[in-house]
């Protein structure tokens, strides 16, 4: 057994196309975190000019209709004196702990000016949120920047009770850790998934090759199969290794971060503009979540492609197979859909590894039932289910690993 | 040759990748079907929403004054405003169901647009609007649409609307889908080299037995496209005459029917070209997945780094995305580059020629060798 496990594992790594993967992988991590990372231009961020420039034309505003007389003015002249009044003091705030220094009192006025800016700007119709949120045909923008503004009104509250160093990096995450929670939610699971897949591809059909050194392993094909699931398994968490690489690179640039920085996630979808609509959790927990998911989704992935190696024995099959499984998603997909359908019962809705756990996704469907600890049941039920198909084939008499 | 070729088409007949491509085609067909009603597409009071959005985020970064004709307001931001009020019309005549209203409306926006390209300050709003191109070729489609003033809009799910709505994406997928397919076109018969060593054939007349055997295939998930589609005739047929905006160095018309059938011909050459290229990689690497990271990876270079096709426009790779060439994107790069299919199909060919005869002298000599 350790004989035939070692050697999966030799072939395994010295596959010409493993090797590459490897490689690719390090070598768009290294171009990302030395190209990419460092011109990371966030929408949120801390702007004084800007907070200056809108300052400043408020305040100019309320000065000139101080001095008239308003008899008979246009109704939303009153509403705007009345916003601007309310919401200038906030803005100065932030102006002033900037020029002190003040990140806390800065972090603080933020979170409350978020708070406010959200409650009178979301479909109002005379408001708009940050003008870069609005690009030309995009449908959600007004959704989109809603969402953020509640994230980021929560995030600023907890730094302003943090018992840690605050910099602006931190405000704009910017910090190594950081970057790789932006990225989970972004395209990372599936780039990440997507390498497991072309790892773990050939793991059977490449027996085909050398037959005749095989015959020296007394072992049962099942047992084979599930060494080969295992080997694949590690190859799967070697992939973690550029990812490493790349936070260490940009860790060095612009700070690691660690793991006590607040995540906000999603927590309701019913009751808008209410208290609550978001929690935090802590940066570890949120990578802890992650990482069992996509642990899971490499162990789908693998049972699913030994699988259908034991059954269609064609390596193109295999790859469509995955295909499938991993952008399932797209084909139904779209903005609160959750509302209609029970999106949470499809294993492929929860591939968006990142925005499961931070629970975005279940903004954008408009659910509240996409859950990790229901996606890991789920993933789990599936992977036994394609497990014990794999068995009831490999334990038949007439089963033949390679042909 | 004959027998060649028809042991050739004996060995891919039980090939299961061939069944199992066009199993994919056919879930790829029916997928964008679903996909269409899943995300609304073709849906204009949706899509015109949008528009109205950015015309209302457009008018925000402005102060507000007086927009009449003779108010105090910029030249950019009446005209902004007059936009605002016309989508605002257009979404109207769309609820009502008012196709030559709607045209005419649409017509008013791209002129309203066309002009507010040259006033002063336009990049301030620019993010929000479509590109220069874009507009010149809706002003032209409306303009016909208005002046032929018998045609409605188009359902997307009657047959011909879906097909041109296919078409006009299948350009980013086809390169992808042929290269997976022939990613392996000769590595599988370095597996039973025994079979082809039994009878006395040049390498060159194999490989082009083995070319037309793919080639047929090729056509095979083409027809499977049409067919897939059949259950739409349920909904309607369309107009298959209906224009289609196209840029070919300068805006053009063409009707559905022709759009389809150039991108069946452009779909062909690409095919021919990914072809002989899978061969050459799959005999220097002899490893189906490098000559698939290949592929993938130069496909995607021009994608990822917009400025290579500045730097090198005539790089056959640019042109494998033809909806993309065809819809005018390379004008829209920060720094414009004039490419058009015609060239396109200019350099594929000629690159084709290149390939064939690199095969041709560089490869004929050698064995079929086991791997």
């Amino acid at each position: 057994m350790w004989g035939y496990f070692k050697f999966e594992w030799v072939q395994f790594f010295t596959n010409k196309k493993n090797v590459a993967i490897y490689c690719l992988l390090l070598f768009a991590v290294i171009f990302y975190s030395l190209r990419v990372a460092p011109a990371y231009d966030p929408i949120e961020k801390v702007d004084v000019d800007e907070i200056e420039a809108r300052y400043l034309t408020r305040a100019t505003f309320l000065q000139d209709m101080a001095m008239k007389d308003l008899t008979g003015s246009h109704p939303s002249v009153f509403m705007a004196i009345d916003i601007f009044n309310y919401i200038n003091p906030y803005d100065q705030k932030r102006l002033d702990a900037l020029d002190r220094g003040d990140l806390s009192a800065y972090a603080e006025a933020t979170s409350e000016w978020y708070d406010i800016t959200n409650s009178f700007t979301y479909q109002n119709g005379s408001f708009f949120y940050n003008p870069s949120y609005y690009t030309y045909g995009s449908q959600y923008a007004e959704d989109n920047a809603f969402y953020a503004y509640f994230e980021n009104a929560k995030r600023y509250e907890m730094f302003a009770k943090a018992d840690y160093d605050l910099s602006i990096a931190l405000f704009e995450q910017r910090t190594a850790l950081q970057t790789l929670e932006r990225l989970l939610n972004g395209p990372l699971p599936v780039i990440l998934i997507g390498c497991a897949l072309l790892l773990a591809i050939d793991i059977v059909t490449k027996d085909r090759r050398n037959p005749t050194i095989l015959r020296g392993f007394p072992i049962a094909d099942w047992k084979k199969l599930f060494v080969k699931g295992f080997v694949a398994l590690l190859g799967g968490i070697v992939l973690f290794i550029p990812i490493l690489i790349g936070i260490v690179i940009i860790g060095l640039q612009s700070g690691f971060g660690h793991f006590g920085i607040p995540v906000p996630y999603y927590t309701a979808n019913v009751n808008w503009m209410q208290e609550g609509l978001l929690d935090v959790m802590s940066l570890g927990m949120f990578f802890t979540q992650c990482f069992l998911l996509l642990m899971m989704w490499f162990i789908v992935i693998i049972t699913v492609v030994l699988l259908s190696s034991v059954v269609f024995r064609n390596e193109l099959v295999n790859l469509a197979i995955g295909m499938l499984i991993i952008f399932g998603e797209n084909f139904y997909f779209s903005r609160g859909v959750g509302f209609f359908w029970s999106v949470e019962n499809y294993p492929t809705s929860y591939i968006q590894v990142g925005q499961i756990v931070s629970k975005i996704r279940n903004y954008y469907y408009m659910s509240d039932q996409l859950t990790v600890e229901f996606g890991i049941t789920l993933l789990f039920t599936s992977t036994v289910i394609v497990v014990i198909l794999m068995m009831v084939i490999a334990l038949n008499s007439r089963f033949k690993m390679v042909k | 040759m004959i027998r060649a070729f028809k042991i050739g088409l004996m060995i891919e007949l039980t090939n299961r990748k061939n069944m199992f491509s066009i199993l994919i085609v056919m879930c790829i067909v029916f997928g964008c079907m679903f996909y269409i009603k899943s995300q609304a597409i073709g849906d204009g009071v949706v899509e015109k929403r949008a528009d109205f959005y950015s015309a209302q985020a457009a008018l925000s970064k402005f102060q507000v004054v007086d927009a009449s004709e003779n108010g105090d307001g910029s030249d950019l931001y009446k005209n902004l405003n007059q936009q605002k009020s016309a989508v605002a019309l257009q979404i109207a005549t769309l609820k009502f169901e008012q196709p030559p209203l709607y045209f005419e409306t649409s017509l008013r926006i791209a002129d309203l647009r066309e002009k507010a390209f040259d006033l002063e300050e336009y990049e301030k709003v620019a993010d929000l609007y479509p590109s220069r191109i874009k507009n010149t070729m809706n002003q032209l489609y409306y303009t016909f649409l208005v002046e032929d003033g018998s045609r409605g809009i188009q359902e997307p799910l009657h047959y011909f609307p879906f097909l041109l709505y296919f078409f006009s994406l299948i350009g980013a997928w086809w390169y992808v889908f042929i290269s997976f397919y022939t990613s392996s076109i000769l590595l599988d018969d370095f597996e039973h080299s025994s079979l082809i060593k039994g009878f006395p054939i040049r390498f060159d007349q194999y490989i082009f037995t083995k070319c037309i055997t793919a080639f047929l295939y090729i056509l095979s998930f083409i027809v499977v496209i049409f067919i897939c589609a059949l259950p739409l005739l349920r909904n309607g047929q369309g107009d298959a005459r209906y224009p289609v905006a196209i840029y070919n160095g300068e805006p053009a018309l063409y009707t559905t029917l022709q759009y389809i059938g150039i991108g069946i011909f452009y779909m062909l050459l690409i095919s021919i070209f990914v072809m002989l290229f899978s061969i050459i990689l799959n005999v220097l690497l002899k490893n189906m997945y490098l000559t698939l990271f290949v592929h993938v990876i130069l496909f995607s270079l021009p994608t990822m780094f917009p400025a290579l096709i500045q730097f090198i426009p005539y790089n056959p790779f640019h042109f494998m995305n033809f909806n993309q060439v065809l819809r005018g994107v390379p004008l829209e790069l920060t720094v414009p580059v004039d490419i058009t299919m015609n060239v396109g199909v200019l350099v594929i060919s000629i690159s084709i020629g290149i390939m064939l005869f690199i095969i041709k002298t560089f490869f004929s000599t050698g064995k079929i060798t086991r791997t």
